[in-house]
Formats: structure tokens, C-alpha cells, sequence
């Protein structure tokens, strides 16, 4: 079946819904050195204040713009999401691909690698890493993506073995199209739905990693981060802090997960085939 | 009666539009009686699944179904799903084709060959002790019913999945598709139960598209076309003598053991289902569709067989009969009394050694020749009333010797042209044709080979150039007179089977003459035998090879094999 | 079966090794002095003669081989190194928060299961209709939202503000309760971390369950059982959802890691005893042999969980001997 990826997902409500969400919040946080009213990290200006025109959610306990550090905060969580999803992404994807043309032994390391990766809680093996060398944002970002490709590799070793053997590819093949040609016009582009699906999933591991292990006190607490945002709203939640400083944080968060889990449904409905149509099973 | 179907009507809603709709049943009116077992045949897309599933109420939610299904004299349209419920397996029960898990994959076969039982309310152990025995009597080896349904055999599955559908023993007996991915032997022990169950009085609805399974286990058959049916009509005579041109047509694509013609297909591909023609459902794939087959859908005629037949002619119409027909050259009478029928879009082979009569006989029902007594009757007219030439237009010849039919002055192109100039056609769409032409009979068509002379080409390709002009006026009958008997083996069989594949989609009658008994078995539908201007013989070509009757049809056959001996 | 067994050898002696490479080998890549690199926490100060212990006990001054012999023998005796900062065995710490993890982790693991599949089932039944539509776009909001964020909000609506729940630990501490009114106070002090848990999984059930669950409805044993007149009910479960729920627990071992991290937030935000805590507070202090030996212990639980649904999946789904 042919499916026209963008016809369909601009039919899909949820994807929609899911897309605009991302957009919006991404382009605030591309823009985020523009449109923030103050210098976040300013802290001349009195701690605590509550919400004002001049500080839209009021300053915080050593009087940074609370609004500013929001934006530029959702600015570090798209940039990590997006730069580990790419980053996994084409390591799986290169994997994958490889694994699967290659075969033999590389395919069997390379496969025992994956299973072996995803019996490791990657999180804790972040928290040791990160632990030992104090690393910087970057390379956080490159070990993330290294233990999170797991994943795109074994769907994408899956799919190419599958079109392997599909006619129209052994009928290229015939005809004396090079492997190059092949892959650039018959494997990358059947690959399309499982690199869209593995980036935006991983887009969302890595933007929830980001602020869960700044949360935690992992990176460098000079970094905006939702995750340090809310870790220090928690300290100060006596002063009665929550609706101006922890709750926009959690929500911004969530409403970057929750577009990205909107978008990875609708993907996976529209590129499933088998999940398209009714329940043609009888009334009963 | 128990189950019967009543105007029944089935559409498939697809996704979109309101009415965009296939229609997968049209008007379908079936009765089954007690002890009564019904083939439904036909090509896959025909309706025959979506006939079983109606009749347990099982449609999908996108069918729209309307008439009605009556069951033991319920209309079920009308009850509830509750209802329905307490009928399925009680009073109707189905076998699905083995195919994927139609099984449930976790669960071992004889809970879920007990658990109709133990819906009904039995206890545990009765119904695993009534369906142990009922796995038994289907040979399912005692200890091979605690496994899953993966660990058996395809045969094995389909065969408990017929003993699920008997453990309850209910009055009807619904089977789709029961044998179509088991092995002979198990096909054969299927055949049995279904006749005793038959025999023992119950309604039985076989879907199938093995003709020779339905011929071998029901009593009528009744052939589906694209949701409608055809023909139906009593199984025995279902591989001999079906009425129905489509009919006629599977039994050619059918592969039965006896049969050695090779397998034809039904010419062109079924109709959209979207929308419905004007006439006759058929008339696009017919092989004798008339003006009237385009204006309006056609009604059902009762056959002399004790079937029905749903076509404007009345069923397979006769092309050409001849009637008592003799003919003397001085005082050898060459045929004496002759009698025979070819029908439209049928193969009838002419066999008999030189000097029997069967090339009189071609020239003279292709008028070439006329008889001393006796009539040729023509599409009902009879062939004297028929004008000479236009007659000649409608059918063309292939002769012997390509060498001697075509003139060594006439190149490839004029040879081929030479018809349409002989009936005044020759215009400036003929070189197309003629291309065309050549095509079909997979000869070059550039210029340079059309403008070749006879002594240029072999004698398989000045073969095809004869075919080709033989076909050039589009005749509705090709007489092959020993057409193949001056080629060596391959090319022979190369142009044997472009004849048939002419036929096939021109859907025209044919008549080959031939010596070689051999060859009309591979070609033809039917054989007549010819000796000393008699005909001896006249049947279905795989009776006479399986069953030759008289002693010279005997003699040929011995001849044939005897000869196939010494060669090797 | 031989294959499938040599292929899970492989793994788990992958696994290990990645999990020796971390503990082991890292610390020992890095730049400057080990001991230094290990022990050096925020409160700690290595003194000479500590120093000097510790490189006995890690045999830094023999060759990489032998050092390696000796850890592999310390971590067969279940030793996992000792923590400087909170003065007592790794092993001791880890065994002392486990409990407290397993009773929330298993708890959360089965209740959002049974909720999550009953959903799925329920879900898919009448897919496409309005409690189908609505069901599934909160359960796409509710998967999209953090642990992390969840448990932020429930802590502060419920326990800070409301003051309906404790806010820390896993049970009123010296209250020297006994009995049901213990086992209560127990519970209490769950509820809060349970919930954030289970309601964190059960969208990825819900919708693993869903999904499989519309492709099985439409195979064809689903219509035999239909014509067979079976009940509704015992179609939904004992035919399709039973067949549906597979998928499950092939998925478990990819879930735990899922699992592990939002306990790790949760156990945090809601200052819950266990491992998670633990580790928060292993990373606070900058303990890395804590660390280590928690990465390892969840690195082990793991494997063992892989091996004992490996063995139960065989009983679940009889074919899967064949389909290896």
C-alpha cells in the first residue's frame, strides 16, 4: 500500500494537535535570546517577586527573571532532544542498514550489542558516566545518543532484511544497479517511517534525560534547565513559589512530552498499515 | 427447509463516501434441503466466503446486507445478536479453511473443539469425553488432541476444525473452502464424512473452488460469478457438460487428473466490483455474447440437464450443427450420415487416419464444399442460405502446409493483407491491423520482415503468417486443418500453443483436424472419431483417452502409446 | 532452542561485560589517580593511610589481569565495595533500600498491567467510538507527561498543600507502631509514589495492549469462536485478549528500564527509601562506589527478570519453541 506520509498525518487530529503543540513551543525556544524580556542570567534585581508586568512570573531566589529562564531553558531541552534524537538516529540508522547488507558476524555483533544495550538502564549507566567526568552538555548528549540506538538499529536491520527480498529490489539488482543506487533509491526512503517514528521517540527519551538528570544535580547548575528550574522550585516551596515558578516549568515540560508523544501516535497509525481501518470483525 | 437464502444482497462499504460500496452478493435466492449437499464455485472474489459467512450472520461491520437468510424457517435477519448467538453451532455451524490461525494459537485443539459443548451447558468432562471420540472418528490419533493447534499437520487442523463443527451435531453444515489446503488423502477421508453426514440428514453448504471436490461430494452446484449466479446445476454433469459459457471456461482452467488439454483460463479479468453493467455481468468475458447481452441482464432458464442456467442464448450456445450430412467423390462415398455439434467458443478435434473422411467434413461446415444430403445449420440458419463470401468472412483457415497456402509471390505483408483486399477491406487502418496481427502470432513487425518472401522464413514462422492471415478478418470460427503435423516437435508445440492462447482470448470455436490423436488430446474439449466416413466416437476428449469405447478409437490410442514406446 | 540459548548466553555475557567495562575499566581510563577519581566525594578526605588500604584492597599496585581477578572475587562474595561517605558496605545500603524498591516497583508493575491491559482490551472493543476516542487521547496525555512532572504536582497538590499524604519517607519514623496500624502506615506512606508510578506505565500497556489488540480482533480465530456462538465476554478475554496480552511480556525486559527511571524520580521527589533515593543521594554526595554497586545490582535484577519471564514466556505462548 502507498501511503502519502504528509496528506495523512494533516488528516490525523492527534498528530496535528501533537505537531502544532511542538512547533509553537520550539520556535519559542529558538527565539528565546529575542523574546526574553530580561537577561536570565541577571540577578540584580530583587529575589521573590511575584508576578508583575515588568517579570511576568516573578524572580526567583537570587532574583533571576523567572519568565526568561523558562525560555531559555525550553530552548536547552529542545536542543538536547533534537541533537541526541539525530545523533541516535543516524547511528542506528548506519547500524541497522549496515547490519543488515553486511550480515555474518558484524550482523551478529552488532545485534548482541543492541540486546545487550537494552538490558542496561540507561539512565544509571548517564548518572555513573556523568558522575566520573563532569561532563560537558555535549557530551552528554554523544553518550546519551550512543546507548539509546538501540532500538532504531534492530527496527531498521528488521525492515532492510525484509526488503532484501522484495522483488522490486532483486529486479534493480538485475537490472546492475549498484548498491549505492539501491539504497538511495529503494532502502533509504522505505526506511522514512522507522527514522520519523525513532527520532521523535528519542527526541522525548532525551528531552525527559535532560531535565530528569539536571533535576538530580547532574549537569552544571549554571545551565538553564527545566529539570534545575524545578529542582530548586522544590526548595523553596514554603515561600509559596509553586504557581509562578514550579508549575510553568512542570507544564512546559510536559506539554513538550506530551506534543511528542502526540506526534509518535499519530506516525505510528499512519505508517501501520494493519492498524488502519475499522474493527471488521461481525457484530455480535 | 433449513437453510435457505432469499433475495439475499451483500455490499462492502469502503472507507470514504457514504455510497461508495463493492457489491460482493446480488440477488441471491439458494434453498438447501435435508440430506442436500450445495457446491458454491467460482473464482476467488466471486462471493462464495462472503455467502458463508452471511449465512451465520458473521458479515463484517462495513457489509450491508439485505434480504434475508432463513434457517429452519427463522428469518435470522431479524433476530437479535442474543439470539443469533444460540443459533451458531447449535442449528448451523461452519469449517473455515485452514488458513493462519483459524485456530486460536494458544489453547489446546480439544478444549476448543469441547467448548461449543460447554457453552451449552454440559460439564467439563463430558464434553472432553464427547469430543475425544469426535476427534477419533475424525483419525486424530488418541493424544494428539492435548496438543496446539501449531504442532499438527494442515491436514490434521482441517480436520478438527470439521470435528468442532460436528460436535454438536447440528442440522447444517456450512464449509469454506474445507479442502483447499489439505493433502489428497485427507481431501478424499474429508469427501467421505461429508457424504455421511449428508446421507445422514444434514443440510450441507460446500464453498469451494475445486470443481472436481464439489462434483465429487455434492448433489447440485451451483457456479458464482462476481456475485452472481450463473448456473447451477446437478454435480455429476458439472466437469461433462455445463451449460454456462463461464462455467465451461473454469472447467477449462480446473486441473482434473484425467484431463490432458492444457489449462486455458477464463478469457479477460472479472469486472469491477464499484460499478455494475448495463446487460449480462458476463457479456465482457463471453465467448458468444449477442446484442442483447449489452441491453439488459438476462433471467434464469431451466436446462433439460434439471439445472438452471442464467443466460440470453440459453446457455453455450450451438455454433454450427450438421445434420445427416453425406458426400461422394464419384462413387466413394467419403462421409456417410454424419452427425455432429460444435458449440461457441468450443475446441472439437477431428481424428481419424487419412481417407476417413475428417478433412471433407472441415471444408464442409467451413462451406468451402457442399454436401450431397443432408443440412449445415449455422448460428440457426441454415448454411445454403447463407451469402458465400460473407460466410467466408466468418471463417478462417489454417492449412497443412504453409509452403503451398501461401503464395511464394506474396510477401510476409501481402500474404497477410490478402483477405481484407479479397473482401474489398484494404484501407488505411489495415497496415495497423496487419501489425497487430503479427504481434499476436509473435512475428517481427518491422518492415524489413514484412516485406520477406515465403522461401526467406522457416516453417514454423510462415506457420504463424498463415494464422495470422487466417485471423486478419477477426472469424468466429478457425478450422486447422493438420496445421501442425509438417513442423518438427518444438516448433509444432510452439504453435500449438499459440493457437490455443488465440482462441483462449478471442474466445472463437475452433476445429482441428488431425491424424495424431496425441495432439487432440493436449488441444481440444472434445474429440470426434472418424473412420470410413462414420463417426464412431464423439465425446468429452478426457472420456475417450480414459474410456475409449469403440474399437478403432482403441486401435488409435494403442497406436499412439505403442509408437511413444518405440521411440524411447 | 540450542540457538535461542547460545543467543541469550551472549547477551547476559554482553551485558556483563558493558556493566565490567563501566565499573571496572572507566574509572581506571581515566586521566590522574584512581583512588582519587573513586573515593573522592564532597565530604570525604583520603588520607594516606586510607589510601594505602585502598590500593591494597583493589591490588592497584599489581597488574590490570590480577586487579581484575581480585574484583571479579569481591563481587562473587557479594561485595560491592564500601561507601566512605555514608561509612558502610555498598552491599549493606543497597539491601537495606531494596525492599522498599521492589514492594514499589512490583506493586506499580502489576497494578498498571491489569489496569493498563483491561483498558487496551476494553479500548479496542469499541475502537473508534467516543469512549475509545476519549480513552485514548488522555492516555496519550497522561503517557506524555514525566514521571518526574507527575510526581512534582501530585507531591505538592496532595502532600504540601493539601496535607493529605506525607510528604517524605516510607513510614512514620519512631512512631514504633505494630501490626495492621504498621502495615497502614505503610501504605500510607505509598500511595502517593505507588499512584505516580502505575499511572506513568499504564498509557505504554494501554497502548501496547490496544494496538495488539486491533490486530488480533481480526484474526480468524476471533470469528471461529464468534460462530461458534461463544459469549461476547469470553471472546473478548479468553480468545483475543489472551492472545493480545503476548507482546506484554516480550516487552517487559525493554519496560524495566522504563521503570527503573521513573522510580528514581519518584523514590526522589517523594524522598521514598529505596534505590532510587539512594541514588540521588550517592550522586548528591559524588559516592561513586555506591554508584557502581547500584548500577550493578539493577544491571543483575534485570538479567534475572529477562531469564525468569524468558522461562515463564514458554508457558504463556506455546508455539515458542517452534518459532526460534
Amino acid at each position: 500500500m502507498h501511503i502519502r506520509p504528509f496528506q495523512e498525518f494533516k488528516k490525523n487530529r492527534i498528530g496535528v494537535t501533537g505537531l502544532v503543540m511542538f512547533l509553537l513551543l520550539s520556535t519559542t525556544a529558538i527565539l528565546a535570546p529575542a523574546i526574553a524580556p530580561h537577561d536570565p542570567w541577571d540577578y540584580s534585581d530583587r529575589s521573590f517577586q511575584p508576578s508583575s508586568m515588568n517579570h511576568l512570573l516573578g524572580t526567583n531566589d537570587i532574583g533571576y527573571d523567572i519568565f526568561s529562564e523558562l525560555l531559555w531553558a525550553l530552548r536547552t531541552s529542545v536542543f538536547f532532544g533534537v541533537s541526541v534524537a539525530a545523533i541516535a538516529c543516524t547511528i542506528g540508522l548506519i547500524l541497522g542498514v549496515s547490519a543488515a547488507l553486511v550480515g555474518g558476524l558484524y550482523d551478529l555483533v552488532v545485534m548482541r550489542i543492541v540486546d545487550a544495550l537494552l538490558a542496561i538502564p540507561s539512565i544509571l549507566v548517564l548518572i555513573l558516566i556523568a558522575a566520573y567526568f563532569r561532563p560537558s552538555t555535549m557530551i552528554l548528549v554523544i553518550t546519551l545518543s550512543l546507548i539509546i540506538w538501540q532500538t532504531i538499529a534492530r527496527g531498521v536491520r528488521a525492515q532492510t532484511l525484509s526488503l532484501k527480498t522484495k522483488l522490486h529490489i532483486k529486479a534493480a539488482r538485475n537490472m546492475g544497479a549498484s548498491t549505492v543506487y539501491i539504497m538511495r533509491k529503494h532502502i533509504l526512503p522505505e526506511l522514512f517511517p522507522l527514522y520519523a517514528m525513532g527520532f521523535v521517540t528519542k527526541a522525548r527519551i532525551a528531552v525527559f534525560m535532560e531535565a530528569g538528570l539536571s533535576f538530580l544535580g547532574i549537569f552544571d547548575p549554571t545551565t538553564k534547565s527545566l529539570g534545575i528550574m524545578m529542582s530548586y522550585a522544590m526548595r523553596y516551596l514554603y515561600l509559596d513559589v509553586w504557581f509562578n515558578w514550579l508549575l510553568p516549568a512542570v507544564l512546559s515540560l510536559s506539554m513538550l512530552i506530551v506534543s511528542l508523544a502526540l506526534i509518535s501516535y499519530a506516525i505510528e497509525e499512519i505508517f501501520d498499515p494493519r492498524l488502519k481501518g475499522g474493527n471488521n470483525a461481525a457484530t455480535v | 427447509m433449513p437453510l435457505q437464502f432469499k433475495n439475499l444482497n451483500v455490499k462492502y462499504r469502503l472507507s470514504g463516501a457514504e455510497d461508495n460500496t463493492i457489491t460482493a452478493l446480488n440477488n441471491i435466492s439458494l434453498k438447501i434441503n435435508e440430506g442436500e449437499c450445495v457446491s458454491i464455485v467460482g473464482e476467488s472474489g466471486s462471493g462464495k466466503t462472503t455467502l458463508a459467512l452471511a449465512s451465520m450472520k458473521l458479515l463484517s461491520q462495513n457489509a450491508i446486507m439485505t434480504g434475508s437468510v432463513v434457517i429452519n424457517g427463522v428469518d435470522t435477519s431479524e433476530l437479535s445478536s442474543e439470539e443469533m448467538r444460540k443459533i451458531r453451532w447449535n442449528e448451523i455451524s461452519i469449517v473455515f479453511q485452514n488458513y493462519g490461525d483459524v485456530l486460536n494459537p494458544v489453547h489446546k485443539i480439544i478444549n476448543q473443539v469441547a467448548e461449543p459443548l460447554i457453552k451449552n451447558g454440559e460439564s467439563r468432562n463430558t464434553a472432553l469425553d464427547k469430543s475425544s471420540k469426535m476427534l477419533d472418528y475424525m483419525k486424530i490419533k488418541t493424544g494428539r488432541s492435548m496438543l496446539y493447534p501449531h504442532q499438527l499437520s494442515a491436514g490434521e487442523r482441517q480436520r478438527v476444525l470439521m470435528a468442532m463443527a460436528l460436535i454438536t451435531d447440528p442440522g447444517m453444515l456450512v464449509l469454506d473452502e474445507p479442502v483447499a489446503s489439505v493433502d489428497a488423502i485427507t481431501k478424499l477421508y474429508l469427501a467421505e464424512v461429508i457424504r455421511k453426514q449428508v446421507n445422514l440428514g444434514k443440510a450441507v453448504l460446500l464453498i469451494t473452488h475445486d470443481l472436481s471436490f464439489a462434483a465429487l461430494c455434492s448433489d447440485y452446484t451451483v457456479v458464482l460469478y462476481s456475485g452472481n449466479i450463473l448456473e447451477s446445476l446437478p454435480s455429476e454433469e458439472l466437469l461433462d457438460a455445463p451449460r454456462h459459457p463461464y462455467t465451461r471456461a473454469l472447467v477449462r482452467s480446473f486441473p482434473v487428473m484425467e484431463r490432458a488439454k492444457d489449462l486455458a483460463g477464463v478469457r479477460g479479468a472479472p469486472p469491477s466490483q464499484t460499478s455494475t453493467p448495463k446487460g449480462c455481468i458476463f457479456q465482457p468475458r463471453c465467448t458468444q455474447s449477442i446484442d442483447v447481452c449489452l441491453e439488459r441482464s438476462p433471467q434464469a432458464v431451466s436446462t433439460n440437464g434439471g439445472g438452471v442456467v442464467v443466460c440470453h442464448r440459453g446457455g453455450i450456445a450451438t455454433m454450427i450443427s450438421v445434420e445427416n450430412i453425406s458426400k461422394s467423390y464419384k462413387d466413394i462415398e467419403v462421409l456417410k450420415d454424419v452427425s455432429l455439434k460444435l458449440d461457441e467458443g468450443e475446441i472439437l478435434a477431428l481424428v481419424g487416419e487419412t481417407g476417413s473422411g475428417k478433412t471433407t467434413l472441415a471444408y464442409l461446415i467451413a462451406g468451402t464444399i457442399k454436401p450431397d444430403g443432408g443440412k449445415i445449420i449455422f448460428r440457426e440458419k441454415g448454411l445454403d442460405k447463407i451469402d458465400r463470401k460473407e460466410f467466408a468472412k466468418m471463417v478462417g483457415i489454417v492449412y497443412q502446409s504453409p509452403r503451398d497456402s501461401i503464395s511464394h509471390r506474396f510477401s510476409v505483408f501481402e500474404a497477410i493483407a490478402e483477405p481484407l483486399v479479397i473482401h474489398n477491406a484494404f484501407d488505411n487502418e489495415s497496415a495497423g491491423k496487419i501489425k497487430n496481427a503479427l504481434r499476436e502470432v509473435q512475428l517481427p513487425v518491422d518492415d524489413y520482415f514484412m516485406r520477406k518472401y515465403p522461401h526467406e522464413l522457416s516453417g514454423g514462422e510462415l506457420q504463424r503468417v498463415a494464422i495470422a492471415r487466417a485471423l486478419i478478418l477477426e472469424p468466429d470460427l478457425l478450422i486447422a486443418d493438420e496445421a501442425t503435423s509438417f513442423l518438427d516437435p518444438s516448433v509444432q508445440a510452439k504453435i500449438l500453443r499459440l493457437l490455443l492462447n488465440l482462441q483462449n482470448e478471442r474466445g472463437i470455436s475452433m476445429i482441428f483436424v488431425t491424424h495424431d490423436i496425441g495432439v487432440a488430446r493436449k488441444v481440444s474439449d472434445r474429440v470426434a472419431v472418424l473412420h470410413d466416413g462414420r463417426i464412431v466416437e464423439n465425446s468429452p476428449t478426457h472420456h475417450i483417452i480414459e474410456n475409449p469405447q469403440h474399437e478403432y478409437t482403441k486401435r488409435l490410442i494403442d497406436a499412439v502409446k505403442s509408437s511413444k514406446i518405440s521411440d524411447l | 532452542m540450542r540457538n535461542r540459548t547460545t543467543k541469550i548466553v551472549t547477551i547476559y555475557l554482553l551485558t556483563i561485560f558493558f556493566l565490567l567495562f563501566l565499573n571496572f575499566l572507566l574509572p581506571r581510563l581515566l586521566p590522574g589517580d584512581v583512588i582519587l577519581a573513586m573515593y573522592s566525594g564532597y565530604e570525604v578526605t583520603i588520607t594516606d593511610e586510607l589510601y594505602n588500604e585502598l590500593v591494597q584492597l583493589h591490588g592497584l599496585n599489581k597488574p590490570i589481569h590480577v586487579q581484575f581477578f581480585i574484583y571479579l572475587v569481591q563481587l562473587a562474595h557479594g561485595n560491592l565495595g564500601y561507601s566512605y561517605i555514608c561509612h558502610a558496605p555498598t552491599t549493606t545500603l543497597i539491601m537495606d533500600a531494596l525492599p522498599w524498591t521492589l514492594l514499589l516497583v512490583c506493586t506499580s508493575f502489576v497494578l498498571s498491567a491489569i489496569i493498563g491491559m483491561i483498558l487496551g482490551v476494553e479500548s479496542s472493543w469499541v475502537r473508534g467510538k467516543r469512549t475509545d476516542q476519549s480513552l485514548l487521547v488522555s492516555m496519550l496525555v497522561v503517557d506524555g507527561v514525566p514521571s518526574l512532572a507527575m510526581g512534582i504536582l501530585f507531591l505538592t497538590i496532595f502532600s504540601l498543600y493539601g496535607g493529605w499524604f506525607p510528604t517524605s519517607g516510607a513510614m512514620t519514623p519512631y512512631s514504633n507502631l505494630a501490626g495492621i496500624a504498621h502495615i497502614k502506615d505503610i501504605l500510607w506512606h505509598l500511595i502517593l509514589p505507588l499512584t505516580t508510578l502505575t499511572l506513568s506505565q499504564i498509557p505504554g500497556d494501554y497502548l501496547l495492549i490496544r494496538n495488539s489488540m486491533i490486530l488480533t480482533i481480526r484474526e480468524p480465530y476471533v470469528l471461529t469462536a464468534r460462530a461458534k456462538g461463544i459469549k461476547e465476554r469470553k471472546i473478548k478475554y479468553f480468545h483475543a485478549a489472551r492472545n493480545a496480552i503476548l507482546p506484554f511480556f516480550t516487552r517487559i525486559g525493554i519496560r524495566l528500564a522504563y521503570v527503573i527511571t521513573g522510580v528514581l524520580f519518584i523514590e526522589t521527589i517523594f524522598a521514598y527509601p529505596g534505590l532510587g533515593l539512594l541514588t540521588y543521594n550517592a550522586i548528591s554526595n559524588r559516592d561513586l562506589p555506591l554508584l557502581q554497586g547500584i548500577l550493578t545490582v539493577s544491571v543483575l535484577l534485570v538479567l534475572l527478570i529477562n531469564i525468569v519471564v524468558d522461562l515463564l514466556y514458554k508457558k504463556i505462548d506455546p508455539r515458542v519453541e517452534y518459532a526460534y
